[in-house]
């Protein structure tokens, strides 16, 4: 049984002139403790939506099927009154654009140190010096906690956060785009922070990004998202040196790298739309390689190595010769 | 800009503004066709002799920059004149008076703000549910009510059951306990408190239901989800503050408005406040006192705003430091 486990998810946005978009389409993955997971794609593809699904935390126009489980109790069956004791004591979260996480009238060490005393993990006083200890944690001092948000430089702010996230002691941290706004020196800081905790801590860490050199640099594993679909997922290893999907193969070649080509190669074209039904391979009007099979046939997520799978209809093509 | 400096700028205006306020007062009610003296002079057997004796009396017989000059020099000393029709001094009359209006005026303002505060949350949180039609159009519709109709249909529904105009019960005479006075009091309130609450509740949901919505769509808001807040202690601790602040502006304005605004309400039932005395005034053309009583709106919405500032920059840390 694994920490978390996610099974089956589908997300359906309701629109507003009717119709629903099929925003995340059958993910499922599983997370053991001390773990990191990357969650990589491009924008629009799926990433936030399922991590938010994860903790509940769509709005009201979502619809979410599936199962998600910490150490084997459905979170989410019975609504908003089941996920919320799981909330920041099991699953924690560190927000894209963690800049505005924080309320602007609240003291910062007031808002990490809340949680606790409202989860019962701490009273205040306890909560307090904890909230301090956190801070220490990220490399801020503790007496910077008297102050607020705005006086925060955005590091500051972003390892602000990641304290926050800590403060019950969650089992399991996803971080949605930790480091999309901040400079490239902060940004090594938070990631080297993230990368320490969950050594230190035994911490499960969801890394969700587009920047594909954070994921290689941070994660053991990673799933590929595309169209609401996880294409692809497997050790980053294998994902950079023998990808199964021609869409992991072109995203990996799409980045630029110090000693490769000196142009930067993209994929032509963008995701596909979410609001109809795809009825071959999602990824087939982009696809460098496609077959006559991938007009009208969906692929499924099928095992390609130890510990990979890639649903691309050329794999069972190969297993087959 | 330090902040001393902010409060001696702030100050300097706000009495540049007051001169001005005091100066168009003096000229405007000059310019009103006739004088005291004409409508006095109305008795039977007026002598040109006893005009004149009036004329002098009142300092009328002088240029309008003489006037101007005594009646700023008098102000300076805190002297207000003395009323042209009661032929007592203008200060004690308007003090009086606004004894009267303050508690009213009060009363309907906080049982407005109350009522708009609430509605506009629960309007804001339940967002195009059934509550928040209902309250959303009631507030349209009350906004849109004129104050003098309103009250004129009340009176129509409630005169017999309750006092319809007044302020207290004449003939019950001293020896009576306090609270009986307090209570005559209150039930002669009933009507134009509720009038005034009626008229202004209705923009306060919708300023405040608007703000609501902005705020319930910031980060920190499903952060607060996030860590597992319950509904309640979201609305009430992380967003209601942050909607209030520009709350803070619009009731000073109003509180400052409504000392002159209520004038239709007094007039209509006869409650001896600053807004009937200023109605009788202007038709026994009492310069001192309309100078008078202006001098108060002025002031007070001057002073409000100016109270206003203050308690912002306490209520929001950004403008603090």
């Amino acid at each position: 049984m694994s920490l978390l486990e996610c099974r089956d998810l589908h997300v359906w946005f309701d629109q507003t002139h009717g119709g629903q978009v099929h925003a995340v389409n059958g993910a499922s993955f599983g997370l053991d403790a001390g773990q990191r997971f990357g969650l990589v794609g491009e924008s629009g593809c799926g990433k936030t939506t399922t991590i938010l699904a994860l903790m509940g935390l769509l709005p009201p126009t979502a619809s979410v099927a599936g199962e998600v489980r910490i150490n084997g109790t459905d979170i989410l069956c019975g609504g908003e009154e089941s996920v919320r004791p799981f909330r920041w004591r099991d699953i924690a979260m560190v927000f894209q654009g963690a800049m505005n996480a924080f309320n602007p009238m609240k003291t910062v060490a007031w808002q990490i140190a809340e949680p606790m005393v409202y989860h019962g993990v701490a009273d205040r006083a306890e909560a307090r010096s904890r909230a301090s200890e956190l801070l220490e944690l990220v490399g801020i001092p503790a007496a910077a906690g008297k102050r607020y948000p705005h006086e925060f430089s955005g590091g500051m702010r972003q390892r602000a956060a990641i304290a926050m996230a800590l403060a019950c002691e969650p089992k399991i941290l996803l971080a949605d785009e930790p480091t999309t706004a901040l400079d490239v020196m902060v940004q090594a800081q938070v990631l080297e922070l993230l990368t320490r905790l969950s050594d230190e801590l035994g911490l499960a860490l969801i890394l969700v990004t587009h920047d594909l050199p954070v994921v290689a640099q941070t994660c053991e594993r990673a799933a590929v998202m595309y169209g609401g679909e996880i294409v692809e997922d497997g050790p980053v290893a294998d994902l950079y040196h023998a990808a199964s999907h021609p869409y992991t193969r072109l995203l990996f070649a799409a980045t630029p790298d110090l000693y490769g080509e000196e142009r930067i190669t993209t994929i032509p074209g963008g995701p596909p739309r979410l609001d109809s039904v795809i009825a071959g391979c999602p990824f087939r009007p982009r696809c460098d390689v496609p077959m006559e099979r991938c007009d009208g046939e969906h692929p499924t997520l099928s095992i390609t190595g130890p510990d990979h799978r890639a649903a691309c209809h050329r794999n069972e093509l190969q297993g087959a010769k | 800009m330090n902040r001393t400096e902010h409060l001696l700028k702030r100050a300097a205006f706000a009495l540049t503004t007051i001169f001005v306020a005091v100066t168009t007062n003096f000229f405007l009610f000059r310019v009103l066709p006739g004088d005291a003296v004409t409508n006095m002079a109305r008795v039977p057997h007026a002598s040109p002799q006893l005009k004149h004796a009036l004329t002098a009396e009142f300092g009328l017989d002088k240029s309008k920059w003489e006037q101007y000059l005594i009646y700023l020099r008098n102000l300076c000393h805190g002297d207000m004149g003395i009323s042209f029709a009661h032929r007592q001094p203008v200060r004690e009359l308007l003090i009086a008076d606004l004894m009267n209006t303050v508690p009213m005026v009060l009363a309907g303002t906080v049982a407005a703000i109350v009522a708009g505060v609430f509605s506009g949350v629960i309007s804001a949180w339940r967002r195009a549910s059934v509550a928040d039609h209902l309250s959303t159009n009631l507030a349209i519709f009350a906004y849109a009510l004129p104050s003098q109709w309103l009250g004129l249909v009340l009176l129509i529904l409630f005169a017999g059951v309750l006092p319809s105009g007044g302020m207290m019960n004449e003939f019950l005479f001293e020896p009576a306990p306090f609270w009986q006075h307090l209570g005559d009091i209150g039930t002669h309130a009933i009507l134009p408190v509720g009038t005034l609450m009626l008229t202004a509740y209705g923009g306060y949901t919708l300023v405040v239901r608007s703000s609501m919505l902005e705020i319930l769509g910031e980060d920190y808001v499903l952060t607060a989800r996030a860590k597992g807040l319950p509904a309640r202690r979201i609305v009430w601790r992380h967003a209601v503050r942050n909607a209030m602040l520009p709350m803070v502006t619009l009731i000073a304005l109003d509180l400052g408005y409504i000392v002159g605004g209520a004038v239709l309400i007094e007039v209509l039932f006869s409650w001896p406040g600053i807004g009937l005395a200023m109605y009788t005034a202007v038709s026994q053309r009492d310069y001192p006192m309309l100078q008078g009583g202006f001098l108060i709106l002025t002031v007070a919405v001057i002073l409000l705003n100016f109270l206003a500032d203050l308690v912002y920059a306490r209520l929001d840390p950004r403008i603090q430091r």
